[in-house]
């Protein structure tokens, strides 16, 4: 490979991080000089325009290649307008040019002159109306945003599709295919698709002409205005923006480093080494130094003058080179293999290593010689079996918000970092115990995080870099990954290839082997093949899960660790034995199964009209083929027994705090309409104060934990509020019969408020909280973690349409039983299963990891290459909540995120192949794929 | 550095002395710039706005042709009403790539002579064949994406939507070229491959001949999302049925690929005078796959090719045609 840096020659010495900081700041002034021109054009590198923004008249120098976004954000401090992709496919930097939406991350600032510019900050309260847009209403009220990173482009957008289809069709309503046409350039990597539509055609229909400027959300009103500030918007004074300079190398051992020539540049403040000279580079787009500079481009500018000399080394790529014979192996030593990176949830167990396989890791397993033996039998002849190998591919996090972080030193031994996160609590502790700091001198803030997805979880280097250069320079320093590092190294979900056979009957309990082998990357720690066990707990089982190390990036933890990957195969496998014993898949599971979770979604889809008006196999035989599929699922019920919620009450208003964040899961909206529920009040009337570690010990946003860690903690400390209030009524105001009812109290002289309690009461502060189930948890919490006894369940049932002559599988309607108990929070609980839904669809017909075959560079940089869903890719989705179960649980309700998202590679497979007789081994679903698999079968047609 | 020219004559002055890049919409160029400045900036050129010469957004037209100004942009296209009507491939091209937030600001010259969508060239530390360097990398790696006629050094398909379409009405391109004072015309197709025009020449219009009388037309995309995703294989067709029901004008281009866009004669020529059944149009389309050289991993951009020529072929049949107009069509082109 060619690359573009220069490598130098020099002897290494391995060292401590060396940090050097140079010279104070400086304004860099543009010189060069100039060919001669016609008189008539002077050249310049900075142009002033006069145009419009917002209504109002304002006057910019800009340079030739800012963007609008970067002007707009940078120079006028409209952050509402986010930088998703940088290329045009995202949508979240759209803004509207004369009336038009535009992607501004591409549209050049000189564009500007004389023209009309409205960000979304200009669309609603502060635009010239004052009044919400009905697009803003319908968005809250639909519940059409999570993180809402993705949602002020939304927006822009909707807001000019919806005044230009009423001017036209005055209160119809759009057709799903006019939105998504309309709304085609935009990505919400959350999934809200299902909402948005809802919200588009509502408010074109006339239906949120006026009504409440808030939603169910409670914080949605600051996505929908562009008010709310992610980690990425924050510009503390001073502010300096690293860089990193990353390997181009898949295996190199890194020689020496020169930054000299970086730190003469006018504008950096210094840098620091984040591999050291000698260390081994084991993938591209490994960090090697991070500088800080006063803007952007002075940043970068200056990283083309580090030298770095790279010693080159064999690398190795995917499931197959790291095997043979003479393939180089990533980590020789024990150290280094006892420091290799973990893709997985739970702390690593010690594993065998032989050369880049490690493993296998069968801890699981389940009567492991009679399943083998059962397999063996029914391989002879004595019963059916189905044997099948199945691949898929490495997944990308790719939240909208990437990994970023603004790290400010308030002196010595004091640091408050703002950070894209889903753990705050868990990081500050990390970063004190890192840095040497005491714990309560370390605040990691996060008001608004613009998802995570599992990556965002623990202390990351994004935060390293912006912390250390910030020691390191004496400024507060920002450092957020571009889209193409963010694809490259901000988080993956493992590949992985499963080996499974499987054996059993009706009322005949299965027996499977399971071989599984799981492409992390640098990473380890794969167990997928736990999920047969705890989908099929009774049946006997050989699992083994091995990881292969290779040059690629660290795996990390993805939603659902394993689950879709596995179920891909495992539900195949299941669904096949069904079709060969002539049997309904449903009741053969049901017939093995003694859960009551699942067995109530087993016999919700049993029910559902989908499943009942399913035609026979094939029963398509022209070019479109429809097929109905269904596969199921299990998790686990996570919970943080330590979480604590603290509520604070006075004259001034009920304040309810704790040390956790919302990344679009809705926490904060969690916490208002659990203490709201018991106080009987509007959850817009009380305050709650997350995203910052300084409270009260909250629940890290991650393993499906957060509603029911927050909830229970939630009720108990509005519950001790109401006690209180009503011991003030009795006691201080000397009330007879004191009672509590929804919104105050009720005594023998009348009835009293909350408000008016407060008034006159003390300031109060409860704190409750989570506790253990009944009955305890199956371990003692690990790292905060406790596994409860119950597990959730769900079932899906999709129906998809293959075209034989395009190769194109489109998703028509899904519909998904939940079992997870008690539901918090309605609207948002469906938001979150409708999510989890649309990632798993993205997942199994389009998303695509690809790195070039032999330098392990990473092509999908992008994401026009690195596809994500859009509303038009999604079919109907329906989900409901199935009531009933998890008495035992804190609560009674357990988690929902990871759920919805096993389910859907598994059924969209098996609805494949009740279409087609095509059964898919491997996906995403390209159309190349599907038609070289109709192939097969004779199913293609031109 | 920018300059903002305020005629095509002084923009190419500019651009030649300054070895300068145009920018009209920018939305490829932004891009694209942003990977150069990864390695530093004196790697970007000098920028040669096109934003104050005027008269180059419009569109006019007559019976006797079209002529449409190099910084139209293709919303304004699409939405052209008589565009739509006489031209309707073109429009319908126009319509169909990208997504509304770039079809607002990008124009139809900056869509011609864009640069290609190889995730190679693309990529900061790749110096490929069209970056200056000796290798293409696409052949020698991943090309899942690239060409299945393998007809160049470089096997990035041409990345233009319009380009196809502007192939099946074979139109023309007006530029001005640096060694030449006078505007020439080219078709086309000469202007779109690598290298295939000077630099810093610039396309001023872009000429479509006079209509065609009940004209018929489809543009389809091989894709597997469904909306904004560059193509796998799209195909635009035009036809013309006489009294009979017979196919008695016929045009059929394809892009995504071949390093341009490919007018598929073979395919045409077994429709003229053909009555459109469908064993009649399976078997043209079947066709289409004449000549194909495909990649080790782009054999399957084959069938795709096919089925979108046909499915191209089925909808044409199905549009209603366009009005009657001046022109009688011939197969010898109009
Ligand atoms: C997400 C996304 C999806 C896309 N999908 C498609 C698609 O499906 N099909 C498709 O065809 N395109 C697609 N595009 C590309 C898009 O259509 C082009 O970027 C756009 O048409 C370029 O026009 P522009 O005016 O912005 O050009 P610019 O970026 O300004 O210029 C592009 C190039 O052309 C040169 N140039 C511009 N005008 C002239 C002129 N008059 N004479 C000579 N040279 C000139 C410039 O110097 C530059 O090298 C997509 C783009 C994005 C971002
Ligand atoms: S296909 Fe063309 S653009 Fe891509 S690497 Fe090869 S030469 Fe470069
Ligand atoms: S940031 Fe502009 S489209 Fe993605
Ligand atoms: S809400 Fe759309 S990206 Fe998160």
């Amino acid at each position: 490979m060619q690359t573009t840096r220069r490598g130098f020659l020099k002897s290494t010495v391995a060292g401590a991080t060396a940090t050097v900081a140079c010279a104070k700041p400086q304004r860099q002034t543009a010189v060069g000089t100039h060919p001669k021109l016609p008189e008539s054009a002077p050249t310049t590198d900075t142009v002033e325009l006069n145009t419009h923004v917002n209504g109002e008249r304002v006057s910019l120098r800009v340079g030739a290649d800012h963007s609008t976004l970067n002007v707009v954000r940078e120079q006028l401090g409209l952050t509402g307008s986010k930088l998703g992709c940088g290329h045009g496919a995202c949508g979240a930097c759209t803004m509207q040019l004369d009336g038009t939406p535009v992607a501004t991350c591409l549209l050049p600032a000189t564009k500007l002159e004389g023209r009309q510019l409205h960000t979304v900050e200009g669309i609603g309260p502060r635009s010239a109306g004052g009044q919400l847009h009905p697009i803003q209403r319908a968005f809250m009220a639909e519940d059409a945003l999570q993180c809402g990173y993705c949602t002020p482009g939304f927006i822009v957008e909707s807001a000019a599709f919806h005044d230009r289809f009423r001017a036209k069709h005055g209160a119809a309503t759009p057709s799903r295919d006019e939105i998504a046409a309309a709304l085609s350039g935009h990505l919400c990597r959350c999934g809200a698709y299902v909402a948005i539509y809802r919200a588009v055609a509502g408010a074109c229909a006339g239906k949120f002409d006026d009504g409440p400027d808030q939603g169910p959300r409670i914080d949605a009103l600051a996505k929908v205005t562009g008010a709310a500030k992610y980690s990425v918007d924050i510009a503390p004074e001073g502010l300096l923006i690293a860089k990193v300079l990353r390997s181009p190398h898949a295996h190199a051992k890194l020689g020496s480093i020169d930054w000299s020539g970086a730190l003469a540049h006018p504008g950096v403040v210094g840098a620091i080494e984040l591999t050291r000279p000698g260390h081994k580079l084991r993938y591209v787009g490994q960090e090697i130094v991070a500088l800080a500079a006063i803007d952007e481009a002075t940043a970068i500018e200056a990283l083309t003058k580090v030298h770095v000399e790279y010693e080159l080394l064999p690398a190795v790529l995917g499931l197959d080179a790291p095997l043979e014979p003479n393939a180089p192996e990533l980590y020789a030593e024990k150290k280094a293999r006892k420091a290799a990176p973990n893709a997985n949830e739970t702390p690593l167990l010690p594993e065998t290593w032989r050369g880049n396989l490690r493993g296998p890791f069968e801890l699981f397993s389940h009567n492991r010689g009679r399943a083998r033996r059962r397999v063996e039998r029914a391989r002879d002849g004595e019963g059916e079996l189905y044997s099948g190998s199945f691949e898929t591919q490495v997944q990308l996090h790719t939240p909208l918000e990437p990994k970023a972080a603004v790290a400010e030193w308030l002196s010595a031994d004091k640091l408050r970092v703002h950070a894209s996160s889903q753990g705050v609590r868990q990081m500050a502790e990390d970063i004190a115990t890192r840095w040497g700091l005491r714990h309560e001198d370390v605040e990691v803030i996060a008001d608004y995080v613009g998802g995570g997805f599992g990556a965002k979880g623990l202390i990351y280097i994004e935060m390293v870099i912006a912390i250390e250069l910030a020691r390191v320079c004496g400024q507060p320093v920002k450092y957020a990954n571009d889209r193409r590092e963010e694809l490259a190294v901000g988080g993956s979900r493992p590949g992985l290839r499963t080996t499974v056979s499987v054996t059993g009957a009706m009322d005949t309990l299965p027996a499977f082997v399971i071989d599984s082998r799981s492409d992390a990357g640098v990473a380890v720690g794969s167990s997928a093949s736990i999920l047969a066990r705890i989908n099929y707990p009774q049946a006997d089982q050989h699992l083994s899960d091995y990881d292969v190390l290779n040059n690629a990036p660290p795996s990390s933890p993805f939603r659902g660790p394993g689950g879709p990957p596995m179920y891909f195969a495992i539900e195949q496998a299941i669904d096949a034995l069904a079709i060969t014993h002539a049997v309904d898949p449903i009741a053969l599971r049901s017939s093995w199964n003694e859960n009551d979770s699942r067995q109530r979604v087993y016999d919700w889809a049993s029910a559902h009209p989908m499943w009942q008006a399913r035609r026979p196999a094939r029963s398509d035989t022209g070019r479109f083929r429809r097929g109905i599929g269904i596969a199921t699922a299990s998790w686990w019920c996570l919970a943080e027994p330590a979480t604590r919620v603290q509520i604070d009450a006075s004259r001034d208003g009920v304040v309810i705090s704790t040390a956790c964040q919302d990344m679009g899961n809705g926490s904060r909206t969690l916490l208002a309409d659990v203490v709201a529920d018991v106080l009987g009040v509007d959850p817009h009337s009380l305050t709650v104060k997350i995203g910052s570690s300084k409270a009260v010990h909250g629940p890290m946003s991650g393993g499906s934990r957060t509603a029911t860690s927050l909830g229970p903690a939630a009720t108990d400390a509005a519950i001790e509020l109401r006690d209180e209030l009503v011991e003030v009524a009795r006691r201080r105001l000397k009330l007879a019969n004191v009672r509590p009812i929804a919104g105050g109290v009720e005594h023998d002289g009348g009835r009293l408020t909350w408000t008016e309690l407060l008034e006159v009461a003390p300031a109060i502060s409860v704190t409750g909280k989570r506790g253990r189930d009944q009955g305890g948890f199956v371990l003692p919490p690990i790292a905060d973690l406790a596994f409860s006894r119950y597990l959730s369940a769900t079932v899906q049932i999709s129906e998809v349409e293959v075209d034989t002559r395009l190769g194109r599988v489109r998703m028509l309607r899904s519909a998904c039983g939940v079992s997870v108990g008690k539901i918090y929070s309605p609207l948002l609980a469906r938001s979150q299963a409708e999510g989890g839904l649309v990632q798993g669809i993205s997942y199994a017909l389009f998303e695509e990891r690809r790195l070039d075959p032999r330098h392990g560079t990473l092509l999908t940089g992008g994401l026009e290459d690195y596809r994500l869903c859009g509303l038009g890719d999604i079919g109907e989705i329906e989900v409901e909540f199935v009531p009933g179960g998890f008495e035992r649980v804190r609560g009674q309700g357990v988690g929902i995120g990871e759920l919805a998202t096993l389910t859907p590679a598994a059924t969209i497979a098996n609805a494949v192949y009740d279409a087609t007789g095509w059964r898919p081994t491997h996906i995403p679903l390209r159309p190349d794929r599907v038609l070289a698999g109709l192939a097969q079968t004779s199913g293609a047609q031109p | 550095m920018i300059v903002f020219p305020k005629t095509v004559d002084e923009a190419m002055a500019l651009a030649v002395e300054l070895g300068g890049s145009y920018r009209a919409g920018g939305t490829d160029l932004q891009e694209r710039r942003q990977h150069l400045a990864v390695l530093g900036q004196h790697t970007l050129a000098p920028i040669v706005d096109l934003r104050d010469v005027p008269g180059l957004d419009s569109v006019a037209c007559d019976d006797r042709g079209a002529w449409i100004g190099a910084m139209t942009t293709l919303a304004d296209l699409a939405a052209h009403r008589v565009l739509r009507e006489r031209w309707p491939g073109v429009a319908e091209a126009c319509e169909a790539l990208a997504n509304p937030q770039i079809r607002a600001v990008a124009s139809i010259g900056g869509n011609l002579m864009q640069a290609p969508r190889c995730w190679y060239y693309r990529h900061p530390d790749y110096q490929c064949l069209r970056k200056g360097g000796t290798s293409c990398f696409a052949r020698e790696g991943d090309h899942l994406f690239h060409v299945c006629f393998d007809t160049a050094p470089c096997v990035a398909p041409h990345p233009s939507t319009v380009a196809l379409a502007l192939v099946a009405y074979e139109a023309e391109v007006e530029l001005i070229q640096p060694a030449t004072p006078e505007p020439t015309r080219a078709p086309i197709q000469a202007v779109l491959g690598a290298d295939a025009v000077a630099e810093h020449a610039i396309i001023t219009t872009i000429r479509l001949g006079a209509p065609v009388a009940n004209e018929r037309s489809a543009y389809v995309r091989a894709s597997n999302r469904a909306h904004a995703e560059w193509a796998l294989a799209e195909v635009t067709v035009r036809l013309v049925l006489d009294q009979s029901g017979a196919i008695v004008f016929v045009r059929v281009a394809a892009g995504g690929v071949a390093p341009t866009p490919l007018r598929l004669s073979a395919v045409e020529d077994a429709l003229v005078g053909v009555v459109p059944e469908p064993l009649a149009l399976a078997k043209a389309a079947a066709l289409a796959r004449a000549d194909a050289k495909p990649l080790a991993m782009t054999g399957y951009k084959l069938e795709l090719l096919e089925g979108a020529v046909l499915e191209a072929l089925e909808r044409a049949l199905q549009t209603s045609p366009s009005p009657s107009a001046i022109t009688t069509p011939s197969q010898d082109g109009a």
